[in-house]
């Protein structure tokens, strides 16, 4: 799985390409963590481009949205995961698991950016 | 004149060098040419004007050690010129293309009884070497035992590691058989329905676990679930997971509020972040009914009679142990005769070949296009064939794991 990385003024997007598995997911957390280590608590994760999310997949979300969510940011407003552009296929994965009611889906990049 | 240059003649007179240059023969040799061998019987002395010589013990043996490189103005083979019938200490030979002058012990003879003096500076010379050669013996030996104690060590670490290894694998046995026996022992024989499952871990211990209980009279509880990852931690999780919910079971009225105490259990003593998805079931034995909470697990399957295969509806499920307040998603069936239900973890549908194309819910549902059920064992040994079969050489990449109910058929 490729991960890149852009740091926008105030929102960090996560780019992932390929598949989001247990092989995969600890590299995920590793980068999120340094961002969120670095205070960069606002993520979008653009899964335009992802093939699979596995149940480690979810995990790793869930554990970035609960840290993220903890950050108290100085505008009083907290930190966030979003998604942004997932496949009909990784829609259903989210929808399935209960993902979508617990978090922000939008259909690009540029939406789950503007939200913040 | 430049013999002069030579240490070992630097105090001749001039007419004693002058003499001693046309005794002595020149000789070319060609590098890595032996000029002597140790062991050798040799009379001959030789001064070094061009290139370089190795002066070697012990040539071509496991105890090989280069005593000292000789240049120009330098000598090798002087030891001969003093015994009698000497042999040779060392072998020399040419590093380079190196030039020579040769001096037999008859020559030198004369020269010494020309020139008693040279004998000093030949013993101040000859202890130089003496001692030049034990220091590299001495070297030579320090390096060998500092090589042999390094050896000893690794292998002492390697042992450590193989012990280790071993212990660990011991362990994972013991894990696997703990979990294997955490498995329903056998599979309860119902008069109208059969049950049937099938689990096999990725590695030796797995996250998937199933359970088949009874709850309460007429009641029978299925359980499927999904531990987020794989491994020992999974397992452990699951193990948790499992008598929460067999707990639960037995007090509950309904899937879903036995699966709601499960999860605030869960996230009391969690700290890990870990999560499990799961489907818990409640079969009536009198009203031949299924009624089932999904906690963000697959979508179970139902095929009818005749071999059609259909999703169960798609609406909210969360998984257990991650939010308070969990939805879960429940619904109630009836069963009529022929009719089955498949309950399965994703390390099924996510199933991939060599190709990394995945198995899917799709390929699930033609499982059973003409090949109507007559069991539930006879679903869960086709599905497992149709899998195995698609995958082909890929490894197993996730833990796979089928729990199948069939109403049977009553002629």
């Amino acid at each position: 799985m490729d991960i890149s990385i852009r740091q926008l003024q105030r929102v960090d997007v996560i780019s992932l390409s390929g598949r989001l598995d247990a092989s995969s997911s600890p590299e995920l957390k590793r980068e999120i963590d340094a961002l969120l280590d670095k205070g960069r608590a606002r993520l979008v994760l653009d899964l335009t481009n992802l093939e699979t999310l596995s149940s480690a997949g979810l995990r790793v979300i869930a554990d970035a949205r609960k840290r993220a969510r903890a950050f108290k940011l100085t505008d009083l407003e907290g930190g966030d995961v979003r998604i942004a552009g997932p496949s009909k296929y990784i829609r259903e994965v989210l929808d399935l698991t209960g993902f979508s009611t617990m978090l922000q889906i939008y259909d690009d990049t540029l939406s789950a950016v503007g939200s913040f | 004149m430049w013999l002069s240059q030579v240490p070992l003649f630097a105090s001749l007179p001039e007419q004693e060098l002058r003499h001693l240059a046309t005794l002595l023969r020149p000789i070319a040799l060609r590098a890595n040419t032996t000029l002597f061998r140790e062991g050798e019987y040799g009379d001959r002395f030789y001064l070094i004007t061009e290139g370089e010589v190795e002066v070697v013990k012990a040539l071509n043996t496991l105890e090989e050690r280069l005593i000292a490189v000789r240049v120009p103005g330098e000598y090798v083979g002087e030891m001969s010129l003093f015994l009698q019938n000497g042999v040779r200490a060392a072998t020399v030979r040419a590093r380079r293309d190196s030039q020579l002058l040769e001096m037999t012990r008859a020559d030198f003879d004369a020269l010494l009884l020309r020139q008693p003096h040279l004998a000093y500076e030949l013993v101040r010379v000859l202890s130089a070497r003496l001692r030049e050669s034990d220091d590299a013996m001495i070297r030579d030996l320090q390096a060998k035992n500092e090589l042999l104690t390094k050896a000893y060590r690794d292998l002492q670490a390697a042992h450590a590691q193989l012990l280790e290894k071993e212990r660990l694998e011991r362990e994972l046995q013991v894990a696997r058989s703990i979990q294997e026996s955490i498995l329903p022992r056998s599979i309860p024989q119902l008069d109208d329905f059969d049950v049937a499952a099938y689990s096999l871990p990725a590695r030796i211990v797995g996250g998937d676990s199933y359970d088949i209980f009874s709850v309460g009279e007429g009641r029978v509880g299925l359980v499927i679930a999904d531990a987020c990852d794989k491994g020992v931690p999974a397992a452990i999780f699951m193990a948790l997971t499992r008598s929460l919910i067999r707990a639960e079971a037995s007090r509950a009225v309904s899937p879903s509020e036995a699966l709601q105490n499960v999860n605030r259990h869960l996230l009391d003593m969690n700290e890990t972040g870990m999560f499990v998805t799961a489907i818990y079931g409640i079969l009536d034995l009198t009203a031949l009914t299924f009624r089932y909470a999904r906690a963000g697990h697959t979508l179970p399957m139902f095929i009818s009679r005749e071999g059609l295969a259909s999703m169960a509806p798609r609406t909210v499920g969360q998984p257990l142990g991650l939010w308070p307040q969990a939805i879960f998603d429940e619904h109630e069936l009836t069963l009529p005769p022929g009719f089955s239900v498949l309950l399965y973890t994703d390390g099924i549908s996510e199933a991939s070949n060599e190709h990394g194309e995945l198995f899917g819910i799709e390929r699930l549902c033609d499982v059973f296009i003409s090949r109507p059920i007559d069991s539930a064992q006879y679903l869960c040994d086709t599905v497992v064939q149709t899998v195995n079969s698609f995958c082909g050489n890929a490894p197993q990449s996730d833990d796979m794991t089928l729990l199948a109910l069939h109403a049977r058929v009553v002629e």
